[in-house]
């Protein structure tokens, strides 16, 4: 009954993966040979190692007797009175990196902030966050990519110089009738919005561009054309009981993911008394979370998406009453979905990833007929995230030849790399008297301009954010500028001749403007970071006539065949702008497995079509790119991530990967990232991925449980019969562990978790956990404390995903601990899985007897050694670290302690208060971080914590039950609204 | 700067020496007389507040040649009370009054007539200090030859005397080798630093113009010329780059195991080889007592590997616990406030000394030499670079908070006692012994703290009678995720 999971193609079909052995073993050789022969070949034989062995012994004995080194004390010169020495501080920011927007509280330790964690007060994100976001704090800390101070072709220069040389230019340009162009990243500060229109209107000819490298370009234009309103509406995913998604990975990168992320799971909770759940059909060509976690995936090709909406469209109008638009392409799923949209009237969702207008349009059309426009397509609180128009830029382009421009500042834009037409766009940039960037780190565009007036880490910066319709916030310093830069709005200032700095400013802004009190309104927005105003409802009603026209120009492109390549964001990366971050480059895709690379994935019948195999390339438009066989992927299509192949923007992102933004077209008024009629051929030469996928394998054991929603409703347990039965065998000789005070416990709804990662990295912040490197990864050392196993079902041409977070179980009857000749590990009086480092002495027998794989060996040193050239290896980096919890040494095990520090922490706290604990005071990092609430901590021994009553649920089950190792963590069942029933 | 661990023997001398010296100087001083200093201290504690002599004006007028402006009768009266004089109409009293902007002079009723007389005789007899010309440069601070530093470094040594007299070498006071007991005299070392210093000490200055009493009495005699000061300049420049020696401990336990190794390996080769001595068991008895002795050194020097009780560095300041935890009385937690909340109980900050020393600026041991140290690293913005002596392995994370406010522990329970150290040093060696044994024996304040309720199942037992206290160890003391994450 149980049904049959598989990790890899290779586990499916029951072949070993070739490389594993292949990396080892040479063909015909034996395996003693091999060892033989790598014996002889290092000058270390066993005999040498123990004398070495002896003689280390003997001088660290020496060593050691000799003097302790003197250790200083040194205090402050004046306390300041917000820093306590040994006690984090906590202040209220907000991230913005032009196209992702999150709320954050910033932990900040002696003065350097070590943590990102969601503000809870932001009616936007409420604690959650993403990734990107988690890892961004390491990007303050880059010695390598940040820029240090002004500069002019690379020379560096004193501010005054540069502030005289580039009023100096702005005065001539204007004077000369000649135009400046002021390029960025969309702007949601309020006060920095107007800023700039002030600083433009202080020099006659200069004029505002707004720059994406994936923007929503064609969705601004058809609302534009559908509503009278170039915005992008908010779409209230926890109001919608059916979505359906067009290629919208809306849970992992489009538009506001963390935000959206949490209401989608809103709507997909059976805890608390729910019962229901909402529908969720996801069209795509590569497989995303979004699709992974959709209740219907249909694989499709990018350039049927217009004429599938049509033929929905044509559908549900039937079923409206309504004349039907010409052409469209009819589906399988259509009817039963349509009708089941239309039952659900104002309160579902259509949404599509596509950048063309006239698709989007019909998208609009498709809603406005389900009556959902202010509903769940909410046109009162937009989002002001996405402000850019892509004919605006393709048009610079084409302006920067024709002379009348002359001079350039660039702000948080790196056009060069994720701009499909660099050539034109280099050429124009030499053909400018004046360009300027106030872009904080070094990319590829920084070569081709004259001066860099580098602007502050946000960490290190004041300002605001709009992100959404009345949802203000803002962003204050956590730490001084590390630097000798300057904040881009005060540089702003200075030039335009104004006397008060930019924290004034918006200080003026915020009381005159948006809060319209005195100091302490002020005081508390800082300290909450939000501040909310209401809106007025806003009356949108959809024009048909836009529709007609988007449906006939749809209808007249040419029909394609061939294949297709689909360029997508992915979890990791982004729009490329935090390439440089080893955090996220040594994230694995949660569906692909893989890190420290792009690739391309093409489905198992495209690939043999092509002869395509694992490890081999493929060129596409003259770009050569290593091949992923991908379940789930559409024949014929190719899917490429974004954000990679950078040649300038530091010693991580350099080289690694293919820039795939050069295969992006522009079409329609918008660039595309759907390009039709290409030729992939395969092409010579061999490439390994650094994959994590054939780690870690359970062997086909019951260990991701599921079942869908009729058969939940009819009884509860579904698909979890197992877990009462493995409860009653649970009899043993030994005497039981009681745990007299606390005992932790974790529970994880793989309903809620959608797979994005973000305890991952949330994880590897808070406990300091290495980068290791491609190398390392592809020998199964990442050392992550928390895993994302992703596994398939079904059939390989759409397999349905599943994932599944995975750290330490904190085994009650632990395995691991049984084995250890040293009890460094062992069982805590409060049910924990405790690891002393200082007495491991690396047999690694814990992790071959731990069933779960969690716990991870240090093979190395990691930090302090220059061979892993990533943050740690530096004094600036490694300021990232969290004092409370040990680097690790060589040679000694670790795995997930549950956030310890922070339990002893809140105990602590509690304990001085003299108060009892509350429930939910104690967050391990990965549940604060996560932006569905997938992950409870919680005391099961309090009979009413929030833990003890999902252990109480019959969906809960622990992992490998029948062995007996009694987890503290407890998973509940995955349940899928699908309307059949599986055998 | 340097750890410094005596053997007793040489503590004990060195406790007797300090002795005799302090009771050869105490009676020195006793046998000068006190009256003439009369007026001097009393212009010091009542007058120099508002008024200067030689250096213009401050709150009130400058003093000196004051006796041949005024008669002394009308200074006596308008010193009694001026603001009696100033309203029965003086007229001199009146224009003084006003050209000092009328801010009227303290009265001091209760000086006698005589101490106001000596006062004015003071004022009379005081001259400004000659500035004294040298024909050498006397600020040098660097470019010296060996030989000019090696004849300041045999000065301050009392190798060479002065030519006008002093007799009591330099470095008898300003020490150049640490010891464990307190000196409060600024050490050698420490003078170099204040000479090197971007205006700092100049020697002839601080000789003849002494700032405090202990100082003035004991350079009294000492009366440098210039060429003297410019080698003692030559041997304070060499010497601020080094630091102060080191003293070098007794290697005692190293000589009894080379003693040991020595016997034995004799006893072996009379055993096999000489057989000089019949009686075999004296061989063996010197292998075993050797064996024995090897080995015990061996344990008990492996088992104090990288621990360090008793460890008693030199600091940077001479700062006394004893002065001001025992003598004043001051709380631990007055300065090392953040105990109650953080896991550090935190090194006082400058500014918190700066609490009580903006207006202490005189020690009663040290004078002004070491309060200065503070001013000094307020005016440069450099904070005093104290060395920490509980230093806990990096693996070990132990809170303050937790001890001190949760588990109301006491701070002389881990520090000893601290109100007694004129030279703090680490009481307890911080071993992980040392920690297991204490949580398994304290208990916890299991019944009045609200945090312990949720603790059913101990709770119960107590009811049982099973046991009736709650010790450290019961609620998880020793797990190792305690201390160790």
């Amino acid at each position: 009954m149980e049904k049959k999971y598989w990790k890899s193609l290779e586990e499916r079909n029951n072949q070993p993966d070739p490389d594993i052995y292949k990396e080892h073993i040479p063909d015909g050789k034996n395996l003693l040979d091999v060892i033989n022969e790598e014996i002889s070949e290092k000058s270390t034989s066993r005999r040498n190692f123990l004398k070495f062995c002896g003689f280390s012994f003997a001088t660290a004995a020496i060593a050691s007797s000799c003097e302790n080194p003197v250790k200083k004390a040194i205090p402050y010169l004046n306390k300041p009175e917000e820093v306590t020495p040994g006690m984090a501080s906590h202040y209220a920011t907000t991230y913005f990196d032009g196209a992702e927007y999150s709320s954050l509280v910033v932990k900040v330790r002696d003065g350097r902030p070590i943590k990102i964690e969601g503000n809870e007060l932001s009616p936007l994100t409420r604690g959650g966050s993403t990734a990107r976001v988690q890892a961004s704090v390491l990007s303050l800390y880059d010695q390598e990519a940040r820029l240090k101070g002004p500069a002019k072709e690379g020379k560096e220069m004193v501010w005054q110089i540069l502030d005289n040389d580039v009023k100096r230019n702005l005065k001539e340009i204007s004077g000369s009738g000649k135009e400046t162009i002021l390029l960025t990243s969309p702007v949601t500060g309020p006060s920095t919005r107007k800023l700039i229109g002030e600083f433009i209107a202080a020099f006659p000819g200069m004029r505002h561009v707004v720059y994406e490298p994936v923007s929503a370009s064609g969705m601004l234009q058809a609302n534009q054309a559908s509503f009278g309103q170039a915005v992008v509406p908010f779409f209230r995913f926890d109001k919608a009981e059916v979505v359906v998604s067009f290629g919208a990975d809306f849970l992992g990168t489009w538009i506001a993911p963390a935000e959206f992320a949490h209401d989608y799971t809103k709507m997909r909770t059976l805890t608390n008394g729910e019962n229901k759940l909402s529908y969720h059909v996801q069209y795509e060509t590569g497989l995303s979370i979004s699709g992974s976690k959709a209740d219907q995936r249909f694989a499709i090709k990018p350039s049927a998406t217009g004429n599938l909406l049509k033929g929905l469209y044509n559908q549900i109008a039937q079923l409206a009453g309504k004349p039907a638009l010409e052409g469209g392409l009819a589906h399988d799923s259509f009817p039963g979905l349509a009708k089941q949209l239309w039952n659900s009237k104002g309160a579902s969702l259509v949404v599509c990833g596509s950048n063309d207008k006239d698709e989007q349009i019909v998208v609009n059309g498709i809603n406005g007929l389900l009556e959902n426009i202010g509903k769940t397509i909410d046109f009162s609180r937009p989002v002001l995230t996405r402000q850019a128009i892509d004919s605006d830029f393709e048009n610079l382009v084409k302006d920067f030849a024709g002379g009348n421009i002359a001079g350039l500042i660039m702000w948080n834009v790196n056009p060069v790399y994720d701009y499909r037409n660099s050539e034109a766009l280099i050429a124009g940039l030499k053909s400018l008297r004046f360009s300027l960037s106030l872009n904080s780190v070094t990319d590829e565009t920084f070569e081709h301009i004259t001066y860099s007036a580098p602007g502050h880490h946000y960490l290190e910066s004041w300002g605001d954010a709009e992100a959404v319709k009345g949802y203000f916030s803002l962003q204050q310093p956590a730490i001084r500028p590390i630097f000798n830069t300057r904040q881009p709005q005060d540089s702003l200032l200075k030039w335009m001749g104004a006397e008060s700095d930019y924290y004034t400013y918006l200080k003026n802004f915020w009381q005159t403007e948006i809060l319209k009190a005195g100091e302490a309104a002020w005081a508390k927005a800082l300290q909450d970071g939000v501040y909310n105003t209401e809106v007025e409802a806003a009356a949108v009603a959809f024009a048909g006539e836009a529709l007609a026209a988007a449906s006939s120009a749809i209808a007249s492109r040419p029909a394609v065949q061939g294949f297709e390549l689909s360029l997508y964001q992915n979890l990791s990366m982004g729009n490329g702008s935090h390439t440089n971050n080893p955090w996220l480059m040594e994230m694995p895709d949660p569906v692909s497995k893989v890190c420290w690379d792009n690739f391309a994935a093409i489905s198992p019948a495209s690939a043999s079509a092509l002869r395509l195999t694992k490890g081999g390339m493929v060129k596409i438009n003259g770009l050569d790119i290593p091949v992923l066989i991908q379940p789930g992927q559409a024949d014929e299509t190719i899917s490429i991530a974004l954000g990679y192949g950078h040649t300038s923007f530091g010693k991580v992102a350099n080289g690694v990967g293919v820039n795939a933004y050069k295969l992006a077209s522009y079409d329609n008024g918008s660039r595309q990232f759907s390009i039709a009629g290409i030729t992939p051929e395969k092409v010579a030469g061999e490439y390994k991925l650094a994959s994590t996928q054939m780690h870690h394998s359970m062997e086909g054991r019951p260990i991701v449980r599921e079942t869908v929603l009729a058969s939940y409703l009819q009884s509860p347990d579904s698909g979890n019969e197992l877990h009462a039965e493995f409860e009653k065998k649970h009899v043993t000789l030994y005497k039981e562990t009681e745990f007299k005070g606390h005992h932790w416990g974790v529970a994880i709804d793989l309903n809620k978790c959608i797979g994005c990662s973000s305890c991952v990295i949330a994880c590897q912040a808070e406990n300091n956990v290495p980068v290791v490197g491609k190398e390392e990864v592809m020998k199964s050392r990442i050392m992550h404390w928390i895993r994302i196993d992703r596994y398939y079902n079904g059939e390989e041409t759409n397999p349905e995903v599943v994932f599944q977070p995975l750290m330490c179980q904190h085994c009650d009857n632990a395995p691991c601990e049984n084995v250890c000749p040293v009890s460094a590990t062992n069982h805590s009086s409060e049910g924990l899985n405790q690891m002393a480092y200082n007495r491991c002495v690396g047999t690694k027998y814990c992790i071959n007897n731990c069933p779960y794989k969690v716990r991870r060996f240090n093979w190395f040193r990691y930090a302090t050694n220059d061979k892993f050239d990533y943050n740690m290896n530096t004094d600036l980096g490694r300021m990232v670290l969290n004092p409370d919890v040990t680097v690790r040494e060589r040679g000694v095990v670790e795995k997930c302690s549950l956030c310890v520090q922070r339990i002893q922490e809140k105990k602590l706290l509690a304990k001085n208060e003299g108060r009892p604990l509350m429930d939910g005071e104690i967050v391990p990092a990965c549940a604060q971080a996560c932006p569905s609430n997938a992950i409870v901590f919680g005391d099961m021994n309090d009979p009413e914590s929030r833990i003890s009553k999902l252990f109480q649920d019959p969906r809960n089950y622990h992992l490998l039950e029948e062995l007996h190792t009694l987890p503290s963590v407890g998973y509940l069942t995955l349940v899928r609204n699908k309307p059949e029933v599986e055998a | 700067m340097i750890q410094t661990t005596l053997n007793q023997g040489y503590r004990q001398a060195k406790v007797t020496l300090s002795a005799l010296l302090t009771i050869l100087l105490i009676a020195f001083f006793a046998s000068e007389t006190r009256a003439q200093d009369q007026g001097k201290q009393l212009f010091e504690k009542n007058c120099q507040v508002c008024h200067k002599l030689g250096g213009g004006k401050l709150v009130g007028p400058e003093l000196m040649g004051i006796t041949q402006l005024r008669e002394r009768e009308w200074l006596v009266k308008f010193i009694r009370n001026s603001k009696e004089l100033i309203d029965s109409g003086d007229p001199l009293a009146v224009k003084v009054f006003e050209e000092n902007n009328k801010i009227p002079m303290q009265a001091f009723t209760n000086l006698s007539d005589a101490e106001i007389n000596s006062i004015i005789d003071y004022i009379g007899n005081w001259k400004p200090e000659e500035k004294v010309e040298f024909a050498v440069d006397v600020n040098k601070k660097d470019g010296f030859t060996e030989k000019e530093i090696l004849r300041g470094e045999r000065m301050f040594h009392g190798l060479i005397p002065f030519e006008n007299g002093g007799t009591t070498a330099c470095f008898s006071c300003h020490y150049t080798q640490n010891s464990d007991t307190i000196n409060w005299n600024p050490s050698a070392y420490d003078l170099a630093v204040a000479f090197m210093e971007e205006d700092g000490m100049k020697i002839y200055e601080s000789l003849s113009e002494p700032t405090s009493e202990v100082m003035e009495k004991a350079h009294r005699e000492y009366k440098l010329t210039g060429e003297e000061i410019y080698h003692m300049a030559a041997y304070l420049s060499h010497i601020s780059g080094h630091g102060t020696e080191q003293f070098k401990i007794f290697p005692k336990k190293l000589m009894l195991f080379i003693l040991f190794a020595i016997l034995m390996t004799l006893a072996l080769i009379d055993l096999i080889f000489t057989k000089k001595l019949k009686y075999r068991f004296i061989h063996l008895i010197i292998l075993a007592v050797g064996v024995a002795v090897h080995f015990n050194i061996a344990m008990v020097e492996a088992q104090n590997l990288s621990r360090t009780k008793d460890y008693a560095p030199d600091q940077p300041i001479k700062f006394s616990h004893a002065v001001h935890a025992g003598e004043n009385q001051i709380d631990c937690r007055y300065c090392h406030h953040i105990a109650d909340f953080s896991k550090s109980a935190g090194i006082p900050s400058n500014d918190v000394c700066l609490n009580c020393h903006n207006v202490v600026l005189t020690g009663t041991n040290s004078g002004k030499f070491e309060i200065n140290k503070i001013h000094r690293a307020a005016k440069t913005g450099k904070p005093v670079e104290w060395i920490r002596i509980h230093n806990m392995q990096e693996h070990v994370f132990f809170s303050h908070a937790q001890h001190v406010n949760a588990g109301k522990i006491d701070c002389e329970t881990c520090h000893g006692p601290v109100a007694e150290m004129d030279i703090m040093k680490q009481f307890s060696d911080l071993s992980m012994g040392w920690c297991i044994d204490c949580h398994r024996d304290t208990k916890v304040n299991f019944k009045d703290n609200q945090y312990y309720s949720t603790y059913m199942k101990l709770h119960e037992e107590i009811k049982a009678g099973k046991f009736d206290s709650v010790t450290v160890e019961q609620i998880g003391g020793l797990d190792c995720m305690k201390c160790h994450y």
